[in-house]
């Protein structure tokens, strides 16, 4: 599978940072609430790259996580 | 593949902040304290040293660090982390100490601790979050808060000339011989962030290495009390925060200075500090003493302080446990003073003697000041050469000695409360004689006396047996 990002719903806290960094615009700022109240941020496959720069500028622990493409077809 | 997610350093609920959202910080959205423990978590992770990490968590908004690393944590008092950093890394040798601290904790209330414990060059590795404002309790000025910067306690503004300019730590830090690492870094964008790793890296690499003492400032945003959005708070930082701290390394390398470890002082030291090069026989009775509550007062210059230690140090020989209290006003020399020394086979607890069994009293005022005090059953013992007056109470037994005229006449009238030891050894059976005659030479500091002390006591004991024994 491609290069991906995973948001996790409940752990995004909306300060929309990621949104900012991506340098191939692969996150947007989504519609919907979590239960926290937070609009949290979604992944639009936009040509992601993996760089990881979500990553590190994103505060929360568990709200990315980054998925390289390695090659294999499907999950 | 996975090729980056939440460090396994973190825990995988953070369970102690409870809640609903158990898997997030408590932080403010867009808080740098977050990337601070993100970075600090993966190169724990990347180095392997999960187990071996203690983290010395402030007073601050991260004063909950111990929520989110399965590591060792310790909360510590405000500013204190380094100095409890300092105890843990001297006395656990293969532990990595991380002090987690805030720029109110770090360099407002905890000046002196950071200072001190990187003069020495601790083995710990300092974090310093500089977000210019503090933080938990609603945006005060910092230490490190700008010129022109608006805060709670600078509505208008932070003057320098009303409050003085912000404090640069690496600067200052960099002043210190001892420092292996000195480093400012900034959250202010993923690629600054990125760099900020590689300091923190280097921090810890360092304290693996057993380098030093390694510091890193980290420029970082409050979005909530800079009241601006997270995007515009990290911009912020870049144009205001680094011109005035600039992002750069101060320091890598070795030590200057070699670090002593502290280690435990060897019998043969321990043996010269305290002048017992001489082994000295000792006899150990068998039976069990009652615990002796004895003290000595008198005036300063009288040999008081010095008596008691030679008593304890008598009690030590013969292998009891034993307690000394001095006691004595400013003056030390001119007033009175008083020492307490406690003599058991049980567990010494409190080394305050209020109520006497033993009493030797060498002078008037002590005598008046302490008779009263006395256990029934007890002993005062009088300096007759001082005091004119008898004991009042009947329920206790007196002895009276001219102890300072016997000691002047042995040649060493300050040694007057050597005689009344020696009178207590007689008189009491706890310690003998011959303890006090071997202790002598070891407790007494000018050792050209030792002779004259001697003296006082062989003319102490004829003095007592020819008068007192029968009594
Ligand atoms: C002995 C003591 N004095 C004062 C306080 C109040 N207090 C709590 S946090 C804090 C300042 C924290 O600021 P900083 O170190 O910059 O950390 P931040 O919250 O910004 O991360 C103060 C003064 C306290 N808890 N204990
Ligand atoms: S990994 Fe890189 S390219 Fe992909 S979403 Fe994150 S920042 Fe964008
Ligand atoms: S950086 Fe993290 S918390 Fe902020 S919007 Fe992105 S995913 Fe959410
Ligand atoms: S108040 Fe500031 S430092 Fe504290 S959690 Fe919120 S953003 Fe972070």
């Amino acid at each position: 599978m491609a290069n991906h990002v995973v948001i996790s719903d409940e752990r995004c806290k909306a300060c929309r940072l990621c949104i900012e960094t991506c340098p191939t615009h692969s996150l947007e700022q989504g519609s919907r609430l979590n239960k926290s109240g937070y609009q949290f941020t979604r992944f639009v496959q936009n040509g992601c790259t993996a760089c990881g720069l979500c990553f590190y500028m994103c505060p929360e622990p568990e709200a990315i996580t980054v998925i390289k493409d390695d090659g294999k077809s499907g999950e | 593949m996975v090729k980056h997610t939440k460090p396994k350093t973190f825990y995988e609920d953070f369970v102690r902040k409870g809640g609903p959202g158990e898997k997030n910080t408590h932080y403010c959205p867009g808080c740098g304290h977050g990337n601070v423990h993100k970075l600090i978590a993966e190169v724990i992770d990347e180095l392997g040293i999960q187990d071996r990490v203690i983290f010395c968590s402030p007073v601050g908004c991260s004063v909950f660090a111990y929520y989110y690393f399965d590591t060792g944590n310790i909360q510590c008092a405000h500013g204190r982390a380094p100095a409890v950093g300092t105890g843990l890394a001297r006395s656990l040798e293969n532990s990595i100490i991380i002090s987690y601290q805030g720029d109110g904790d770090l360099a407002g209330i905890g000046m002196g601790a950071i200072m001190h414990a990187a003069n020495r060059g601790e083995h710990i590795a300092v974090f310093f979050v500089n977000n210019a404002i503090y933080g938990m309790t609603g945006g005060q000025m910092a230490p490190t808060t700008i010129v022109g910067q608006k805060t709670l306690t600078t509505p208008l503004g932070r003057s320098a000339g009303r409050d003085g300019f912000p404090l640069t730590m690496c600067e200052i830090i960099n002043n210190l011989a001892a420092p292996v690492f000195i480093e400012r870094v900034s959250l202010g964008n993923a690629a600054r962030i990125l760099k900020a790793k590689k300091a923190i890296k280097q921090a810890l690499v360092n304290q693996v290495e057993k380098k030093g003492f390694s510091f890193v400032e980290i420029l970082s945003p409050c979005p909530i009390n800079w009241k601006m959005q997270p995007i515009e708070a990290r911009k912020w930082l870049i144009d205001k925060l680094e011109p005035v701290f600039p992002v750069k390394n101060f320091r890598n390398g070795d030590s200057q200075v070699k670090y002593d470890p502290p280690r435990p002082v060897s019998d043969e030291e321990m043996k010269k500090l305290f002048n017992l090069e001489k082994d000295i026989s000792i006899k150990q009775k068998e039976e069990h003493i009652s615990e002796q509550l004895v003290k000595l007062a008198g005036f300063g210059g009288q040999g008081v302080l010095s008596g008691g230690i030679l008593l304890a140090n008598c009690a030590i020989a013969e292998k009891h446990n034993t307690s000394w209290l001095p006691s004595y006003g400013p003056e030390m020399r001119g007033g009175t003073a008083n020492a307490g020394v406690i003599i058991s086979d049980g567990q010494i607890g409190s080394p305050l003697v209020d109520n006497p069994n033993f009493f030797i009293a060498m002078n008037g005022p002590s005598l008046d000041s302490f008779e009263d005090q006395v256990l029934p059953g007890g002993t005062i013992l009088v300096n007759s050469s001082l005091i004119e007056r008898k004991v009042n109470r009947s329920d206790i037994k007196t002895l009276y000695a001219p102890l300072t005229e016997i000691a002047q006449q042995a040649g060493a009238v300050a040694a007057a409360t050597v005689a009344g030891i020696t009178m207590y050894a007689l008189s009491t059976g706890i310690i003998a004689v011959d303890t006090i005659r071997q202790v002598i030479p070891l407790s007494i500091k000018r050792k050209a006396l030792i002779d004259e002390n001697l003296k006082v006591v062989d003319a102490a004991r004829e003095y007592y047996e020819k008068n007192l024994a029968k009594t």
